[in-house]
């Protein structure tokens, strides 16, 4: 457990988490960045009662936990530790909302629930669709859920879960490892747990998907409910028995990776799939050389991990690669953007601006399905000619 | 004096109220500077442009209420702390580049535009902003112009003061003057721009700023230098510009300061024996500096270092840089509390000082780490205070410091200013006669005292 006076004490008021913080990029209020949200946290926990922080909820809630603070920090604070933690309190004074609370008391941890659910957001989406042409405005309907309807992209016709016929090929590599698929590839990009399994195959290394696997619980803990997240994991540990357990989400691997040493943490190495096959195959994990033209879109969660190096190594060497910019946030941030749903586009448009605009046919490249969600939505407004792919699209379609 | 609400209220009137903030996280999140030190002011105002800059003075003015204009808060001086509550003027959402003129070798912004930014869109038309403190990426230009800011490549180009040209200035009753052209020569009525910066928002708020820009030097060379004490890179250093070689940075790391590097950044590539390390950075056209930088290397072999390493390519070269840039963040993780100073001395006279600090840290028995730009003669110095006793020695320990700063013909403040944290020394440099003088200009330009009230002069 961090000591979260500590963490508020070592805060140097340096400045240097203002030139990273894709809110602070936006709005450019001190209350919205790392230093002045702690030092807002550490001045309650001496004020007095009487002094009314009407704020804090919003200042808390305005956070993507991003983390990039974090790893840029100079002094080492760890931001996101003392954020959840007073998200936690503040839930546990004020509750969750409602619709929140349904979602994840029952939702995510009944995997047979959950797939129908979405399967119902996803009629209910096309209806939509035929509305939203209409101009028909869903105000009845709540915030949350309109945003969600708006912003959720196409789900495929059958999730990844669901389209595994064979759960485990043991071709290869006499100990399989096991994949954790995550919610955005099981049911938005099945495509990208094809990607990693066909190279898996041609690698000869074998894998096993667990079949009932449910979300690794990061969006309920960042809420604040952590009994969910604490009940996901309790149902996922014994699901995975290898020594090795591959992530295609830099969201979910944190999240797994953090949760290890808890009581329902999973005992084995937790890594990115990109940075397995790397440490593991001496051969060229992808065929030379396509002629698409690529950029990298780094996840913030990826941020101090070694996937970014990789990936960017990857498509010097198989594609037409361009550097961008820079490597802003491109606003997701999971629930962020449904609840600032403004905030995100803005901070969206940013990256995407960065992305040199005069390029046309471009594909930007990630490894992070909820990056693309974001990004695929962002796209979908100004009808842009760029697309999305995850890394291990690219891998997999490079036989 | 009116009330804290009535303030808020009644500059609701004056700019568009959604940029007048007074909850109370907006006034803790205006409290602070990188000094750590924090007052609470009564109200925060965002304004957007010189017209409403020149509206809140004047409100201010006529209530005689205290101003603080702040950039990004990293003063390390408390200079942008609303020590007497007031008003603080955060100009973040200044932050247009309105101009890059390519042939006139100028460029307008406005004070909130942060350093790198701004350095990043000249270096698209190959132009170059050369100051570039360690702050940059989060620092404002405003602020440095306030500061004076120096950096890591003063040795050869000099500090913010070389690079203004001209300056829009709101003064403490409201009215906006000009400054100076976007002309490099000019000698016509006194040079108000060069007495502005450094003012450290005491004597009027920057709205616009002309800076100059020079053509991007096209190549650069790093190189890292290990060695097993302090004499042999300081003397080496002098070396280098005896024989005509003017590098653009020349950055000295003392044992305390390396040691606490290897702790914070373990895989930095630092020979374990290490006791003191040189960075030397040269640039111009790519040939040039490849010979410069053969040089280089050749006076840094015959001075027995305990290693070299010469950066491949950009990317290298940050990872170079990052070890000397982590430097100030290491120290924290050695100690619990750290009091920096940043004088700066004459070339000649680096080694006595030297020397000074080596007896205060033996007579205070308060651990010092130094580091800092060799090429300029600006050290910092950091007084490691962990113990009740290391407090009780402080106040004598930095008095001997500035005393003999002073004496060696050096300047209590390289490029940091003197804000509060240094206000009680400022008589060690000044005499009566100049005292009196600053009190003249600022009484000249804010009678009422109310811009940066309580800063420099205590
Ligand atoms: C990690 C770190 C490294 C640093 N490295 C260096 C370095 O290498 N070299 C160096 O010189 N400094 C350095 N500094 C100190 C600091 O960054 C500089 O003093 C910088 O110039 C402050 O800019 P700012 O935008 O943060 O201004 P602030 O801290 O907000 O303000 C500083 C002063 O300027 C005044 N001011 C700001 N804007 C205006 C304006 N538009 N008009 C009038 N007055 C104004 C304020 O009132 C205040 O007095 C460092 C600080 C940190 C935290
Ligand atoms: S970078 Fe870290 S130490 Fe610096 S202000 Fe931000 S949180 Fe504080
Ligand atoms: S986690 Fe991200 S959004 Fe939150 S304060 Fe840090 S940098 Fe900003």
């Amino acid at each position: 457990m961090v000591n979260i006076d500590k963490e508020l004490e070592r805060c140097a008021k340096c400045g240097q988490c203002r030139s990273v913080c894709p809110i602070f990029s936006v709005l450019k209020d001190e209350t919205l960045v790392a230093r002045g949200r702690l030092a807002i946290i550490q001045s309650k926990t001496t004020a007095s009662s009487s002094v009314e922080y009407n704020d804090l909820a919003k200042i808390i809630d305005t956070c993507l936990m991003c983390r990039r603070c974090e790893v840029h920090c100079p002094s080492l604070v760890k931001t996101s530790d003392v954020f959840k933690s007073v998200r936690q309190e503040l839930v546990a004074q004020n509750g969750l909302p409602s619709l929140l609370r349904l979602a994840f008391r029952w939702v995510l941890p009944n995997r047979w629930l959950y797939d129908n659910v979405m399967r119902l957001a996803s009629s209910v989406m096309r209806l939509m669709i035929h509305h939203r042409t209409r101009q028909a405005p869903l105000r009845h309907l709540p915030l949350y859920f309109t945003n969600l309807l708006q912003r959720l992209p196409k789900l495929a016709p059958k999730s990844a879960l669901e389209s595994i016929e064979h759960p485990g090929v043991t071709s290869g590599r006499a100990t399989p490892v096991s994949i954790f698929i995550g919610c955005a590839a099981n049911y938005i990009y099945p495509g990208i747990i094809d990607g990693l399994t066909s190279t898996l195959n041609r690698l000869g290394i074998s894998y096993v998907i667990p079949a009932q696997q449910v979300c690794c619980g990061f969006s309920a803990l960042l809420s604040g409910d952590e009994l969910t997240a604490k009940r996901l994991m309790k149902i996922n540990q014994p699901l995975f028995k290898t020594d090795t357990i591959i992530t295609v989400c830099p969201t979910c691997n944190r999240m797994l990776r953090e949760m290890q040493d808890t009581e329902f943490g999973m005992r084995s190495e937790i890594i990115d799939a990109i940075e397995f096959l790397a440490d593991t195959t001496e051969s060229q994990i992808s065929n030379p050389k396509s002629q698409i033209r690529t950029v990298y879109h780094k996840p913030c969660h990826s941020e101090g991990t070694k996937a970014p190096e990789i990936i960017r190594a990857l498509l010097k060497t198989t594609t037409d690669y361009q550097e961008t910019d820079s490597d802003l946030c491109c606003g997701g941030g999971g629930l962020f953007g449904l609840k600032f749903p403004d905030l995100s586009e803005q901070i969206g448009h940013l990256r995407l601006k960065s992305i040199h605009p005069s390029i046309g046919s471009l594909t930007i490249v990630t490894n992070c399905p909820g990056c693309m969600m974001q990004l695929d939505y962002l796209l979908s407004l100004t009808n842009s000619p760029m697309k999305t792919r995850h890394i291990m699209n690219i891998l997999g379609s490079s036989q | 004096m009116i009330l804290t609400n009535q303030i808020y209220h009644q500059l609701k009137s004056v700019i568009d109220k959604e940029r007048v903030l007074f909850s109370i996280e907006a006034r803790i999140a205006s409290s602070y500077d990188a000094s750590r030190l924090s007052y609470l002011p009564a109200v925060l105002v965002k304004p957007i442009n010189s017209k409403e800059v020149s509206d809140i003075l004047r409100f201010a003015y006529l209530n005689t209420i205290p101003v603080y204009t702040r950039g990004a808060a990293s003063s390390v001086t408390g200079s942008a702390v609303p020590i007497k509550g007031g008003i603080v003027l955060d100009l973040s959402l200044m932050n247009r580049i309105i101009e890059i003129n390519p042939v006139n070798l100028n460029a307008t912004i406005e004070p909130g535009v942060v350093v790198t930014d701004f350095q990043k869109e000249v270096e698209k038309q190959n132009l170059f902003y050369p100051p570039d403190p360690a702050s940059a990426d989060f620092c404002t230009i405003g602020g440095n112009v306030a500061t004076a800011a120096g950096g890591l490549r003063c040795i050869k180009y000099g500090t913010t003061r070389d690079y203004i040209l001209g300056l829009e200035v709101v003064l403490s009753d409201g009215r906006i003057i000009k400054t100076g052209r976007g002309t490099l020569k000019k000698v016509s009525g006194y040079d108000l721009t060069r007495l502005f910066v450094g003012s450290e928002g005491t004597l009027g708020v920057f709205t616009k700023i002309i800076v100059r820009l020079i053509p991007k030097p096209p190549a650069e060379a790093t190189l890292l230098a290990f060695f097993d004490g302090p004499t042999k890179p300081l003397q080496l250093s002098l070396t280098l510009l005896d024989r005509g070689i003017l590098p653009r940075a020349l950055e000295f790391m003392d044992a305390t300061s390396i040691s606490a590097v290897m702790k914070y950044k373990p895989d930095a590539p630092i020979p374990p024996e290490t006791k003191a390390m040189l960075l030397i950075e040269v640039d111009g056209y790519p040939q040039d500096v490849e010979n410069l930088a053969r040089q280089v290397e050749q006076y840094i072999q015959e001075a027995k270092p305990l290693g070299i390493i010469r950066a491949q390519d950009k990317n290298h070269s940050q990872k170079l840089w990052s070890i000397r840039k982590a430097i100030s963040a290491a120290l924290f993780s050695i100690t619990a509390q750290k009091i920096s100073e940043d004088i700066s001395v004459p070339r000649a006279s680096i080694i006595p000082i030297l020397q000074t600090i080596k007896e205060i840290e033996s007579t205070s028995g308060i651990p010092t780490a130094t580091f800092g730009h060799l090429g300029d003669g600006n050290l910092h110095i950091n007084f490691l205070v962990s113990t009740k006793e290391h407090e009780n020695n402080l106040a004598s320990a930095l008095d001997c410091l500035f005393k003999r700063t002073i004496e060696l013909g050096g300047t209590l403040s390289g490029e940091h200013g003197i804000g509060l944290t240094k206000a009680k020394y400022l008589p060690l440099e000044w005499g009566k006669d100049e005292l009196e003088i600053f009190k003249a200009l600022k009484q000249l330009f804010d009678p009422k005292n109310i811009l940066n009230a309580g800063k420099i002069f205590g």
